[in-house]
């Protein structure tokens, strides 16, 4: 295999306001190899790589593609010096079709067909002619990634690709990566997950609070990886499960029916209950009617047939009557469904304690809150008057996880809550819901995670194209079969 | 802190003098073009707009219309519903108040209170089919509301050319509104009247509304994200009826206000517009209710001085237009979609 560098960039500088994102940074990239890049929130990864997309210029240092110093930066620079970007927020529109989206980016039939192509590829099972808003997270990434891959990129840059799978999906997701599709490209991958680089990197650098801790071999121990990573402190806690006597009933579900946005089946007949105290744990790939369970039982779309039930009484749902009978929910994707981005951390609080007023606005209490917030939940901003657009990724979904869980609740709804975390807050999120698991709270966890089920749950579920399964398996391993559809005995 | 203030002041105004001057610069250059010089043109918009007390006066009387329809746009605009209705619910809103106190003699005071009502009340029901297709149908409101403008242009022609038509004489008008339903006037011999403050008042009432009240943060927080406000518990069709109940009532008590305060009938091209330059002094104001003070002055300052303009030069008042449109340029470039 040859090892010259494709893309060498030395001593880069980015500073946002107030904020040095990186403070000198190196990276070299060999031809062919795939390379991670390894940090948690907030190292400076995705600036790093948007800089080499051509997305930000660096207030110093130098980019050398191929060779070639860049001088200039755009996206199409990039692209002409053979730069692709998948970002982790997908450019796609979501009221166009696929087939639309597709055209609206690559400017030939040919380059569109081989984009579909690309995508069949990589596992693609939706119509032409879907709405893309209509799609999981994982169809859109595999969309981004084959429109991509279409114009042939000899770089190719991954921003938290595996976010947003599942973990069948994810092990799908990197056989490919070794396969024929991106075959002779040098792959950079943005992650935050250990395990990852292991299974897939030849070599990984990492970044810690914008500083490069070195390059190693993809071999190198996972716990040696954590270490530099996160620097000297301890931060895995001991997730032992302790059982405590589950208290009184609180929610019960009857036979629910949803369908999904295109028409179909997306929950047939679920049936489950929730106890005082009790986590009922939900694991499956997503897209398998997750989202359509939660959304319907939050009362944000209809149920079809079958009955709600709380403290013993059937209730219609819907949101604000949730929120005062003490019930929480974490949507799936709390920064577009639970926050208001272009609003500040106090205001977002002051909707989120509405419901407990009626008439008149308590601001007071709201900076209060968001100040306790603040510190609770680790939200990196200066004030309380930062727009919550102006966080980092991992910010705003700590914000979103704060805006659902930062307030005592009987009953918590919760989806995904760890995904888009680094370790530090993944932690301090199962350390949360185990707490108030304890505080008697009854918790319904929803997780394409399947580690964070098993390790959370007093009972777990799985969900298999809209049907619950009661499961008593021990392992990953299991669950993952019965995830997939086989049956274990 | 003083610093960042300033920079926010000077944020906020800098795109509003950039489009006043624009819209002044192209002003001037048309009044050349006639002829005119460019001072000439700007020194009679300014003579109409501030020149003596009758024209101050005048300002004043034309920004209190513009104040109430932008404080209905305002309402529903923060909600994120585009209502450009203003004209239309402005119009019913003072055929409702018209209609209702040239039947019934009143005495003043209840006059008054019962043409403002009728006034919210026709507004209101002007504005309610946007909200009522939108949550039925899910039909845009910006052509719900345009259209019913039309409508409502059209319904006060036919009705000061026929049922409304003034009993004695021939002009297609209505008869003038009995003494008792007119707003005390401040400043004779002009045209100032007291309905002034009692647009002040509301203005600084929906502004309480805006910032103070569980509502008025319904309302911006589904503007600013219908699908997180609906998680959070924020009900969908409260806010859109509400939005466009509150807003077209504003703007429905504005045009019985400008029958009762300042022409006291009705009659073809009775509104001047003032339900579109509620609109521009409603962006102009960020949507803010209180900044609606300041920024329909200056509407109403030029609606004046297009006046000014020509009774002097004999220009098209509707010159004005042109500094309008300019205003509204530097904002909406800096309007940005939410999500």
């Amino acid at each position: 295999m040859a090892v010259s560098p494709v893309v060498q960039m030395f001593g880069i500088e980015k500073r946002f306001g107030e904020v040095q994102a990186l403070k000198g940074v190196d990276l070299e990239v060999r031809e062919r190899e795939v390379h991670a890049l390894l940090g948690e929130n907030g190292a400076g990864k995705t600036t790093l790589m948007r800089i080499l997309a051509g997305e930000l210029g660096p207030d110093k240092g130098t980019v050398t593609i191929n060779g070639q110093v860049v001088n200039r930066f755009s996206p199409s620079e990039a692209q002409k010096r053979g730069v692709g970007f998948v970002a982790q927020n997908f450019r796609l529109v979501p009221t166009l079709t696929v087939e639309e989206n597709l055209s609206l980016s690559l400017p030939t039939k040919a380059l569109c067909e081989r984009a579909k192509r690309l995508a069949q590829e990589l596992g693609w099972a939706r119509g032409w002619d879907d709405e893309v808003a209509s799609l999981s997270l994982g169809e859109r990434q595999r969309l981004e990634i084959a429109r991509v891959l279409a114009k042939e990129p000899q770089i190719l840059i991954l921003d938290e690709p595996t976010a947003s799978l599942s973990p069948l999906e994810v092990e799908g997701f990197f056989s490919l990566l070794k396969g024929p599709a991106f075959d002779g490209m040098s792959v950079v991958f943005i992650t935050h997950r250990l395990g990852e680089v292991a299974q897939v990197a030849d070599r990984v650098t990492i970044l810690r609070q914008g500083q490069k801790v070195g390059t190693f071999s993809g071999s190198t121990p996972i716990d040696r990886l954590a270490e530099m990573m996160v620097g000297p402190i301890e931060v895995r806690t001991n997730e032992q499960n302790r059982m405590k006597e589950p208290g009184q009933l609180l929610l019960v579900v009857k036979g629910l029916w949803v369908r999904s946005d295109r028409g179909t089946w997306a929950v047939e007949e679920a049936h489950l209950t929730v106890q005082e105290g009790e986590i009922v744990g939900i694991a499956g790939v997503d897209g398998n009617g997750q989202r359509e369970l939660l959304e319907a039982l939050w009362g944000i779309r209809p149920l079809q047939k079958g009955e709600v039930w709380l403290d013993g009484q059937p209730i219609q749902p819907h949101p604000s009557l949730w929120w005062t009978k003490g019930v929480a929910f974490l949507p799936p994707e709390p920064t577009r469904s639970l926050t208001f981005l272009s609003w500040s951390l106090k205001e977002n609080a002051l909707v989120r304690i509405r419901n407990r007023l009626s008439f008149l606005l308590d601001r007071r209490s709201a900076s209060s809150l968001a100040e306790q917030w603040r510190s609770t939940f680790s939200i990196q901003a200066d004030r309380i008057d930062r727009k919550v657009e102006e966080l980092s990724g991992g910010n705003r979904q700590r914000w979103g996880i704060a805006m659902a869980m930062g307030l005592p609740a009987r009953l918590l709804l919760l989806a995904n809550p760890t995904q888009g975390l680094d370790v530090a807050g993944a932690a301090f999120v199962r350390r949360l819901i185990l707490q108030k698991r304890d505080d008697g709270c009854g918790i319904l966890l929803v997780s394409s995670d399947l580690d964070e089920v098993l390790d959370l749950s007093d009972r777990v579920f799985v969900i298999s194209r809209g049907r619950l399964h009661r499961t008593e398996a021990k392992t990953a391993q299991e669950v993952g079969l019965l995830m997939g559809g086989v049956t274990v005995h | 802190m003083i610093l960042r203030r300033l920079r926010n002041w000077a944020v906020t105004l800098l795109p509003i003098l950039v489009g006043l001057l624009l819209g002044l610069f192209l002003v001037a250059i048309a009044g050349s073009a006639s002829g005119f010089s460019p001072s000439s043109v700007l020194q009679s918009l300014w003579e109409g707009a501030f020149g003596d007390q009758f024209a101050i006066a005048e300002t004043l009387v034309r920004s209190i219309p513009v104040l109430m329809t932008g404080l209905g746009v305002a309402v529903c605009f923060r909600a994120g519903l585009w209502n450009i209705g203003a004209e239309g619910q402005l119009i019913i809103g003072g055929l409702s108040a018209t209609a209702l106190l040239l039947q019934i003699p009143m005495p003043t005071g209840l006059a008054l209170l019962s043409g403002s009502l009728a006034g919210a009340v026709g507004g209101s029901l002007w504005a309610l089919p946007a909200a009522l297709l939108k949550l039925r149908s899910g039909i845009n409101e910006v052509i719900v509301t345009l259209l019913l403008n039309f409508v409502a242009a059209g319904l006060l022609g036919f009705l000061v050319t026929g049922p409304l038509m003034e009993q004695e004489g021939s002009l297609p008008q209505t008869d003038p509104l009995p003494e008792t339903a007119r707003w005390t006037l401040l400043l004779l011999p002009t045209r100032l009247h007291l309905g002034l403050f009692f647009a002040l008042l509301l203005a600084l009432v929906l502004h309480f509304v805006m910032e103070k009240t569980v509502i008025g943060l319904d309302w911006k927080a589904y503007g600013a994200s219908p699908e997180s406000a609906k998680t959070l518990g924020i009900r969908e069709d409260r806010v859109i009826w509400s939005a466009f109940l509150v807003g077209g009532a504003l703007a429905g008590i504005g045009g019985a206000m400008e029958v009762m305060g300042a022409t006291y009938r009705l009659y073809e091209k009775w509104s001047p517009g003032y339900g579109y330059s509620g609109i521009v002094a409603a962006l102009v104001a960020r949507l803010n209710a209180a900044a609606l003070i300041p920024s329909s002055l200056l509407l109403g300052a030029l609606t004046a001085g297009g006046l000014g303009i020509q009774r002097t030069l004999g220009l098209p008042p509707t010159l004005t237009w042109v500094i309008q449109a300019c205003l509204l340029l530097p904002i909406t470039l800096r309007l940005r979609p939410k999500g």
